[in-house]
């Protein structure tokens, strides 16, 4: 298995800065996403490190070799794509060997290979198979086969998941990480959903506009956002926002605004006197029943999840989301509440 | 490990494309634009045909030779009345075949197959049939005339008649291909949206207005363009049904310029008419396209 | 109400097909008869009898019918058979040439994008715009300097005015809708021309053998050019070699046969083709 390393690394298509000035680390053996909303430059960066793009300027590393200018093949990289793309006039089994088509290997070795990757994935029964006669989960595991066949140094895996149903998703996440830990293969693992970063990644890069805001373990992102961006991008329910600007009084620092029915107390740790955002994650914010509180709001929306409940309160043109594990009241009722004074962000 | 770097070798898109594109490019020059080339040449000399080819350079004289030319101008509006009334055929009868295979019947396979053999009926053959068909002596309405009684010919070859003949008869030709790419857009319409007008209690005009027409629209004016170019261009037919008669009524341009060029010999002459037709086509679609294409375009 | 319906639909088939049929049907009715009955006045629309006698006269040989009339052979079968030919052999080389030039161009100008793609596309969908008479007068000088009148080969070139840009726009929307293979391809180590060889094109061989048919459509009905550069040489075409029947009206049957003939060849692609036109969903190819 190889380390990646990017560096400096820029994509322009015309005029756009698709990637920006990118640096990145990957270590070897590690399930790293990239995660972003669409055109946040995921995609061109994993299109980059294959090398189905060239870069306008920058350097990428495998184990400190320099593959910049290296065609995709000579990278021993495997690469799933989204919908899981195979050749549909070939049958799965030749999809599979096609991956070692171009490799020196000799013929029993790459029967000896098949046969491994179809058993660790479960197609045995669809190598006869054309593509359009498999269903999308079936694609998929066979993408996955065709990329496993190779013992490639990189796995890239470009949103795979994308195309199919929320209950297949689950499923295929955990066996797609029990896979890589088994074969300990640096993976890139590119998506816009973050219940996948999450529940997949060993860190995760959030990308935006180009470029990497934040990158750590999922619990590090969760925990210390470093922006907005990334703050409101993980986590669901998302996270709360409320619009305002800090004050000093007396020495002390606290953050006030229209909604607020008393000005917050910020202790010292938080001193960024330029924050115009206070925010808290939904389970960080309580109903009470005591005078002792910061938002008196309407309710909009109640959704029961069984094991919690959230309830969508209205301010202004946001909402505010509070996780509760029981409630009474009804949509258009006010309720009274109360923030975690140690669970605050400030951005 | 990865095997050794080695330095891509591979074309950049520009290149890879551009020798793809090499033969077609050779096939531009020499094929288009040097026979444009020479017809330009030729347009501005008198080309005379005895013992051999031979060229005397007269400028312009040949353009204005073509302007004072009663034949030019009589020529130009019979084409550009035929154009106008194949065109609306056409689109008309595609339309009206394509919603028609749209719809749910048995042998729908047979009956497409047999629908689309117009269009793979060369031109000169269709110009034969139109013209037994339309030609007094031997034709379809003399002969339904007679089976109600009557006694005469009814000859739609003649001064009144001879262009709607035309016009029809390329209609029969040219609709089915309109007719079959209208149904593949017609067959992107989700059904649900007639469920939705049905709710609306829409009339059947209303649905075909609001629901099956407006996904057509570009299909429409592409295939516009086509015919009026197709029609302007046409030769083939109007050779083996009317010869260009009676007279010169059904002389379109397309057919002066071939009287002019291969009967009279009058090389450079029939040239510089020839471009004079090339700016008709080229303007008609420009001007189509500014009035029209730029409101339908995806 | 739902009754009424139906009842328009199934009219408006019966005169869709009357209106298809009848143009070819009535003249192609005079290639069953003889002589005797085929001017009669006014025309039928059932002839009593039927021959087969005209087709074989075509090809040379007399025909005698059942009630003894003889139907001599025509006059013209040899130029009718080297019509066949010439127009097979020209039909069939360019079509397989238009095919070679434009299949990598088409895939080249449907997968990238790059700096003189909309002009070069530009100058080939408009010498559609070209009329074939305003091509012909600089060819046939051309020609006539050169010598290429009266053989295949000139015949060839000029025809290649119509297959290209016809099958260029429509292969380059077809392809416009194939999925991006060529990703994989390269993963797997295939090079450029490789992907495209072994993989595009077998992928998209429907597409291909469409506009291949077309293209020999195309070519095989085209009378413009061959009437004024082969006719009456050894390399005439099928429709040359019957336009001097045309106005010839003492055989009108026989004139009709080969007519017939002449349209089998389309009849039987348009047949079959008539499916896949319509499953090709084009696209438009300057976008």
């Amino acid at each position: 298995m190889s380390s990646i390393t990017l560096k400096n690394l820029t994509k322009k298509f015309g005029e756009i800065f698709a990637v920006n000035n990118q640096n990145l680390i990957v270590n070897k053996g590690e399930f790293l996403v990239l995660l972003g909303p669409s055109g946040c430059g995921k995609t061109t960066t994993l299109n980059c490190i294959a090398g189905l793009e060239i870069p306008t300027s920058g350097q990428i590393l495998f184990n400190d070799i320099d593959v910049t200018d290296s065609p995709p093949h000579s990278r021993n990289i495997a690469m799933v794509f989204q919908s899981a793309l195979l050749y549909p006039h070939l049958n799965c089994e030749q999809n599979i060997l096609m991956s070692l088509h171009k490799t020196s290997i000799s013929h029993s070795e790459k029967n000896k290979r098949v046969i491994e990757a179809s058993e660790m994935l479960n197609i045995n029964n669809l190598l006869n198979k054309k593509p359009h006669e498999l269903s999308g989960g079936e694609r998929q595991r066979v993408a996955t086969a065709k990329a496993i066949v190779r013992q490639p140094d990189v796995f890239l895996l470009d949103e795979p998941m994308a195309a199919l149903d929320a209950a297949l998703r689950q499923t295929l996440r955990s066996e797609l990480v029990n896979l890589q830990k088994k074969l300990n293969t640096t993976t890139i693992y590119v998506t816009h959903d973050q219940v996948e970063a999450m529940t997949m990644g060993d860190r995760i890069a959030v990308m935006d506009k180009g470029q990497v805001e934040q990158i750590g373990t999922p619990i590090e992102i969760y925990k210390n956002p470093k922006s907005k961006f990334v703050a409101g991008f993980i986590g669901s329910p998302p996270m709360n926002f409320i619009e305002g600007q800090i004050i000093k009084e007396n020495g002390k620092s606290f953050f006030d605004s229209k909604i607020l029915k008393r000005k917050v107390e910020l202790n010292n740790i938080l001193n960024k006197s330029n924050s115009s955002y206070l925010s808290f994650r939904p389970q960080h914010i309580h109903i009470t029943n005591d005078q002792d509180y910061d938002l008196e709001l309407k309710i909009f929306g109640i959704e029961n999840l069984g094991k919690e409940i959230i309830i969508i309160c209205d301010y202004g043109e946001n909402k505010i989301r509070v996780i509760s594990e029981s409630f009474s009241s009804k949509i258009n009722d006010l309720i009274r509440l109360k923030i975690d004074r140690e669970n605050i962000l400030l951005f | 490990m990865f095997s050794k770097t080695k330095k891509n070798t591979e074309l950049s898109d520009l290149n890879f494309a551009l020798l793809m594109a090499l033969p077609v490019i050779f096939f531009l020059l020499f094929v288009v634009i040097y026979p444009l080339g020479y017809a330009l040449w030729m347009s501005m000399h008198k080309v005379s045909m005895f013992g051999g080819l031979k060229f005397k350079f007269i400028g312009l004289t040949n353009y204005y030779k073509v302007l004072a030319n009663e034949k030019f101008w009589d020529a130009s509006l019979v084409s550009i009345r035929f154009t106008l009334e194949s065109t609306v055929l056409t689109i008309l009868l595609g339309l009206f075949i394509a919603i028609i295979l749209s719809k749910d019947f048995k042998y729908k396979t047979l009956i497409r197959s047999i629908v689309i053999i117009p269009w793979s009926i060369s031109l000169y053959g269709c110009g034969i049939m139109w013209a037994q068909i339309g030609r007094g002596q031997t034709g379809f309405f003399t002969a339904i005339y007679h089976l109600f009684g009557g006694e005469d010919k009814v000859n739609l070859i003649s001064r009144s008649y001879v262009l709607e003949l035309l016009a029809l008869g390329n209609a029969w030709n040219l609709a089915p291909l309109v007719a079959f790419f209208l149904l593949s857009n017609i067959s992107t319409i989700p059904r649900r949206l007639y469920d939705l007008a049905d709710i609306d209690q829409m009339s059947n005009f209303k649905k075909f207005w609001h629901v099956t027409f407006p996904p057509l629209r570009f299909t429409i004016f592409v295939f516009t363009c086509i015919t009026i170019v197709m029609s302007l261009k046409l030769h083939d037919f109007i050779y083996t049904l009317s010869q260009g008669g009676p007279g010169r009524i059904s002389s379109t341009l397309t057919y002066e310029i071939y009287k002019l060029s291969f009967k009279n010999m009058q090389l450079g002459l029939g040239s510089a008419m020839s471009f004079y037709l090339l700016f008709l086509i080229v303007g008609s679609t420009l001007m189509l396209y500014w009035l029209w294409g730029r409101r339908v375009e995806k | 109400m739902l009754k009424n319906n139906k009842l328009y639909l199934y009219l408006a088939l019966v005169i869709l097909l009357i209106w298809t049929i009848t143009p070819i049907y009535w003249y192609l009715k005079l290639a069953f008869l003889t002589p005797n009955n085929i001017n009669i006045f006014p025309p039928v629309f059932l002839p009593d009898e039927m021959h087969f006698g005209a087709f074989i006269n075509l090809f040379g040989s007399d025909y005698i019918t059942k009630e003894g009339i003889l139907l001599p052979a025509s006059g013209q079968s040899s130029q009718v058979i080297r019509g066949l030919m010439n127009s097979f052999f020209v039909s069939v080389i360019a079509t397989i040439i238009t095919m070679i030039v434009i299949v990598p161009l088409a895939y080249t100008f449907s997968r990238l994008t790059f700096k003189f793609k909309t002009a070069l596309l530009l100058s080939i969908l408009l010498s559609v715009a070209l009329p074939p008479i305003s091509t012909l007068i600089p060819f046939f000088a051309m020609y006539v300097k050169l010598g290429l009148t009266g053989t295949r080969f000139g015949l060839i070139i000029v025809t290649l005015t119509i297959t290209i840009p016809f099958v260029t726009w429509m292969l380059i929307g077809y392809f416009k809708n194939i999925p991006p293979i060529e990703k994989l391809g390269r993963i797997d180590g295939f090079g450029r021309f490789e992907t495209f060889l072994k993989i595009f094109v077998p992928l998209s061989k429907n597409g291909i053998l469409v506009a291949a048919v077309i293209s020999f459509i195309f070519s095989w009905n085209e009378f413009t050019y061959a009437s004024i550069l082969v006719n009456g040489t050894n390399a005439v075409t099928f429709p040359t070699s019957i336009s001097s029947f045309l106005f010839q009206h003492p055989h009108p049957q026989h004139l009709s046969a080969a007519l017939f003939l002449g349209m089998l060849p389309p009849f039987i692609v348009a047949f079959f083709l008539q499916r896949y036109i319509s499953e090709m969903n084009i696209v438009d190819p300057l976008r």
